[in-house]
Order: C-alpha cells, then sequence, then structure tokens
C-alpha cells in the first residue's frame, strides 16, 4: 500500500467516482464532505467516538482486488484496477479511507438501506413534527424526509413512553422521541467524564436514562441537548419558548471566563432566547458550559439600569454626561476599568486616562473555580485586552486597597467606574460617599446608589467589539439585541467623555477606533475589525509571557509554565 | 398471519424488512433471524400467500392457541 503514498503523504480515495486526495485513515463521512457529497447519519459526531449504531451512514464500498493465489493487483481488461465491491452496505462512520478505496453513495442499494433504516427509527417515533420543540433543526426531519419513504407502511400501535422525564436541572428528556444514538452518553463519558448517563431495557423498549442515584447536573449538561439530533434531550429552559427558524443568530463570545467560548445568540425582535456554542476547533470545539448559556437573563434582569442618573435622580444623557465631564475635569481623578469591558472601551478609557495626565488605573481581578475543560479560575472575559492596549501593566488584584487607601487619604477625590461594583472589591460605603462617584455600568449595584452620575451602558449582547482570551486569541462578538432604549453604547459614552475633555474630535465607532488600533498598537497591527475571521486572531504574546497568569489547563489551552514541560 | 389476521400485501412486507434488517441494522441476530424468513419465502410462497389470503375470513387451519379470541 506504501507505493500508492505520494510524497505530500496523501492517498487518493474515490467517492462516487470522484477522486478526493485525503490523509490515510480519514473518516469517510469527513472526507465525503469536503468534496460537498452528504452522508447522512445520526450517531456519529466529530467531536465524539465513533459509535456505528444508527446504521444511516451505510454506503457501498469497494477495494483494488487481489488475486488470491498470486496476490498480484487484479485488473480489468482496460488495465485498470479491479474494484472488488462488498457484497453487503458498510457504515461510512466506522470506515477509515486507504489506498484507492472506492465509496458509492448514489446506488439502489444505498438508498434502500437509507429507507429501510428511516422506517425503523420512524416505526416508534411520534410523527408529530408541528409540536415538536426540535422541528425546524431536527436531524430526523430532515434525513427521513431526503431519504426516508414519505409514508408509513407501520400499521402497529406505537409504544408510548415518559414525555417529559427530568434529567437534571437543566434537561428535560421527551423518550418517545429518542433515536437511541448515545451521542449525549458518549458526551458525558468521553468529554466531561461524569458518566451519568445510559440506556436501560431492549429493542423498542431501551430507554435512555440517568444511573440510579446519579443526575445529569453538571456544568455542561446542556451541551447534550445540542449533539441530540432529534428533540428528545431539551433544554428546560428554552422549551416551547420559540420556534427556531424565527429566531436569528449572531457571534457572541462567553463573557463568564477568560476561555472566550465561542457563542450563537439567538434573538427575535430585541430578545434572547437562548444561547449556544459555536463550533472553534481552537478554543471550545463545539461545546460550552451551561452557566455561560444562562448569562443572557442579565440583559433583562430587574436590576438593570433603564436611564442615566444624576444625584440620585433620573437624568437625561446630556445632562448626565455634562456632569460627569464637569466632575473628570476636576482634580485627583482614579479610574477603576474593567475586565469585562471590550478591547476598544479598554483603548477608550486608556485615552481618557492619559488625556487627564496622572491617573491611576486599577481593575478588579474576578477568581472563581476553574475546571479542566472551559472554566478557568479568571472570571473577566478580558483582562489580556486590557494589557493589550496598555490600560493597565500589570495584573489586577481582587481588593483594590491602593484606591481604599488614596481615598482615606483624601487624594483621590473622584472616581471613574467603569462596569464594576466597588463594595465588592473591598470598598466600603463609607469610603465611597468621600468622594465623587461616576459609575458606568449596566446593573444596578451599591456603587450606583452611592454615585454622582450613573451612565446607563450596555451589556456584552447590545454592542459589537473584541475580547482577548486566555491563549491571547483576539475574538469578536456582534451586537445581538439594541438594549434599553434609554442606554447608550460604551464607546459613545467613553467617547463623548474624552472629547469635552479634550475639545478635540475623538473616534467612538468600533471601526474607527480599529484604525487607530492597527496603526498605533504594533501588536494589533493590520488587523481590522470587519476582516477578523469567526475563529480568531491570536496575538504574540511573547512580552506577556512572565505575568502570573492565574488560569490553569483548560481545553486546547496551557498556561506557559506547563507548556514547557 | 399465524392468528389469521395479516392482509395479502404482509408477505412482501415480511420479505422487505427482513432484508432491511440483516446486515443494514446494527442489530447482532439480523442476519439469523431474517435469512429462514427470507428462505421460507422464496420456497413456501404459496403457503404464506394463503394464509395471508384467508386473513380474518376464515379461522380454518389456523393455531388454535394463537388466535386471539
Amino acid at each position: 500500500m506504501s507505493e500508492e503514498t505520494k510524497d505530500d503523504g496523501l492517498i487518493s480515495i474515490f467517492i462516487d467516482d470522484q477522486e478526493v486526495r485525503t490523509k490515510p485513515g480519514t473518516n469517510i463521512i469527513e472526507v465525503a464532505k469536503s468534496i460537498g457529497v452528504q452522508i447522512p447519519h445520526y450517531c456519529y459526531h466529530e467531536k465524539l467516538s465513533i459509535s456505528g449504531n444508527c446504521r444511516m451512514c451505510l454506503v457501498e464500498m469497494g477495494l483494488p482486488g487481489r488475486d488470491r493465489a498470486t496476490g498480484e493487483a487484479m485488473l480489468n481488461p482496460d488495465g485498470t484496477p479491479k474494484i472488488m465491491f462488498f457484497p453487503g452496505p458498510a457504515i461510512a462512520c466506522g470506515t477509515n479511507a486507504s489506498p484507492n478505496m472506492h465509496i458509492r453513495t448514489k446506488t439502489k442499494m444505498v438508498t434502500d438501506a437509507r429507507e429501510g433504516v428511516t422506517e425503523f427509527l420512524l416505526a416508534n417515533h411520534p410523527l408529530d413534527c408541528p409540536i415538536c420543540d426540535q422541528a425546524g433543526e431536527c436531524t430526523l426531519q430532515e434525513q427521513s424526509a431526503e431519504h426516508g419513504k414519505g409514508y408509513s407502511r407501520f400499521i402497529g400501535e406505537k409504544n408510548v413512553k415518559p414525555k417529559r422525564t427530568s434529567l437534571g436541572p437543566r434537561v428535560t428528556l421527551d423518550d418517545e422521541r429518542c433515536v437511541l444514538c448515545s451521542r449525549c452518553i458518549r458526551f458525558c463519558e468521553e468529554v466531561v467524564k461524569d458518566d451519568v448517563l445510559g440506556f436501560v431495557d431492549r429493542g423498542s423498549y431501551s430507554t435512555l436514562t440517568c444511573y440510579s442515584g446519579k443526575k445529569l447536573e453538571n456544568n455542561y449538561s446542556l451541551n447534550t441537548v445540542d449533539l441530540c439530533p432529534v428533540g428528545a434531550l431539551t433544554s428546560t429552559d428554552f422549551r416551547f419558548k420559540m420556534r427556531v427558524w424565527f429566531l436569528k443568530t449572531t457571534q457572541g463570545i462567553d463573557a463568564e471566563t477568560s476561555v472566550g467560548c465561542n457563542t450563537e445568540v439567538w434573538s427575535r425582535e430585541g430578545k434572547i432566547y437562548r444561547i449556544t456554542p459555536r463550533q472553534n476547533d481552537d478554543v471550545n470545539d463545539c461545546w460550552m458550559p451551561d452557566s455561560g448559556r444562562a448569562l443572557y437573563q442579565e440583559v433583562e434582569a430587574e436590576n438593570r439600569l433603564q436611564t442615566n442618573f444624576v444625584d440620585g435622580k433620573a437624568a437625561s444623557i446630556d445632562i448626565a454626561l455634562r456632569e460627569a465631564s464637569v466632575l473628570l475635569a476636576g482634580n485627583s481623578v482614579a479610574i477603576v476599568g474593567s475586565g469585562r469591558s471590550s478591547v476598544e472601551e479598554q483603548y477608550l478609557l486608556k485615552e481618557l486616562a492619559s488625556a487627564m495626565g496622572e491617573v491611576t488605573v486599577s481593575l478588579v481581578s474576578r477568581i472563581g473555580e476553574g475546571d479542566d475543560l472551559l472554566i478557568s479560575k479568571d472570571r473577566n472575559p478580558n483582562v489580556r485586552g486590557a494589557l493589550v492596549t496598555g490600560l493597565i501593566s500589570e495584573l489586577p488584584k481582587t481588593e483594590l486597597s491602593d484606591l481604599a487607601k488614596s481615598i482615606d487619604a483624601g487624594s483621590v477625590k473622584t472616581v471613574l467606574v467603569v462596569n464594576e461594583d466597588l463594595t465588592e472589591a473591598g470598598l466600603t460605603t463609607e469610603q465611597l460617599a468621600k468622594v465623587k462617584l461616576i459609575v458606568l455600568g449596566t446593573h444596578q449595584s451599591a456603587t450606583t446608589d452611592a454615585a454622582n452620575v450613573v451612565l446607563a451602558g450596555m451589556s456584552v449582547f447590545e454592542k459589537s467589539g473584541t475580547f482577548v482570551n486566555q491563549q491571547f486569541r483576539l475574538q469578536k462578538f456582534e451586537k445581538a439585541v439594541p438594549g434599553p432604549k434609554t442606554a447608550m453604547d460604551d464607546l459613545i459614552i467613553l467617547a463623548s467623555l474624552l472629547a469635552n475633555l479634550t475639545n478635540e474630535k475623538v473616534v467612538s465607532t468600533v471601526d474607527s477606533i480599529w484604525d487607530e488600533l492597527s496603526s498605533k498598537n504594533a501588536l494589533l497591527e493590520g488587523l481590522s475589525y470587519k476582516s477578523l475571521p469567526a475563529s480568531g486572531q491570536l496575538l504574540d504574546a511573547s512580552s506577556y509571557e512572565d505575568l502570573p497568569f492565574v488560569e490553569g489547563e483548560t481545553l486546547h489551552y496551557k498556561p506557559v509554565a506547563l507548556a514547557s514541560t | 398471519m399465524c392468528c389469521g389476521r395479516a392482509r395479502e400485501e404482509d408477505v412482501d412486507l415480511l420479505l422487505d424488512l427482513a432484508g432491511n434488517i440483516g446486515g443494514r441494522t446494527v442489530c447482532p441476530m439480523g442476519f439469523s433471524t431474517t435469512w429462514p424468513i427470507q428462505s421460507y419465502i422464496g420456497k413456501f410462497r404459496s403457503e404464506f400467500e394463503e394464509k395471508a389470503k384467508a386473513g380474518y375470513s376464515s379461522k380454518k387451519g389456523f393455531d388454535e392457541r394463537l388466535i386471539e379470541k
């Protein structure tokens, strides 16, 4: 076989007589996908082990024949290798490419096999797509329309199974719809390493269930809902809330930790309904934590700031900005930035700080428990962005004790706070009362209560921008919903403050800020928001290697200290 | 069929389903259960058809123990 491998290490296989060059051992489903031939499947998933139990991906397979007596290659009369096709179909997902393999996906045997498999799958599956929550994104629905008979020969009574089994706090199972593909079982076992799901009973009575005494309650349980090709596993939060075809998706970033999982935000008419992972093989594969999916609830939280305040009274944005500018023009200002702000906001904040001269800028760090998958210890999504933009030069601390001391000593008289609650960072309400406080934020807190000026900003779902994650990967997120009508984009607020202070023209849009960033910042040279790929762009992190970052090892990330070992 | 509840088309249906099980499902006993059916119908098709045709109309000749009362 080695003679088939040419210099590039690739081999030729033939799918429907079309030659494809591929690495030896590549899965046939993936090879077919690369040339646009769809092989239907349920149980196969590129990030999970092969199970081969749905039998939907049956294809005809043949290999070059060899004479049994002499071992020589058998040839057709015209001199081409004679391909010996197997008498029965083979599963494509369990087949790896080998030299000169021939695959047929359109023959009668294959279509008959697919029809047969679909019929068996549908025998006990309720045919009530119009009331199923998965309708519109259901693999079974799509593939039975494409590969099924189109009618049912089943005249018996369908099995009745439980319709609303709660497998855990966030996942509800509709047993009747399950096609027993075992993706969810393999996911829990292989990716989360929390072996909790399994099948009980045989044949048509097979049922997905949790092992006794266990529940599907790990922080990745909702990924099983995404994996489920049918409407069996549903999100308790999202089920029956909205038809998926009414929703539009925008690209987002999970802002709960510095992993920066890529997400899709599903919204309709200014309201977010759910968040699902977006595949990025360098960051989060196809997964995201459950905690990140619940973040959209903060958009309409009860304590969301609906308007701007000056001295506790609601005020228009113009008045609030004017008041804030007057306060900032005074002396002894300190700035508290945020690791939750986007790179663009941090850049404007840094410009604001340098326009005011000698100003201390601090960030609040958030440390939490990390796991080794997609939750890192650093709960700020963009601390590295603050380093890259030059807002800070060393890592943030959990307690702002320096600021507290300066306030007590009277050397700081005004504090500009962006998206942080100072009482959580160790400052007392008495200390807050000693200074003039300007808060740009999204949610009401003890700090906004004590503030002289409150500027209502946008949450991460209501603005566009970029984050730099723990790998120093610059990733962008897009505005999904418009946000409260009295709130203003943080960039515009910061730009207005900067303009009032300097009396110069300033940039206030993401694109124009990137024009400046790419020309001023050597690390970001040549980059722009528009051209940033969806999978992100890795920045050169060599100058920050010595900083003691808190993150441990997670999926696709190894801290520099560990990488060498 | 043995209970006298079959339809005429059920002979072909039986054969078709048998063909879809052997080698095309993950059933470990697929071949061993379907081969007898396929060969019986191949060799004695007329007897199957006769029973199916008789259907409900006559219970004669059926195994009394299998007939639902």
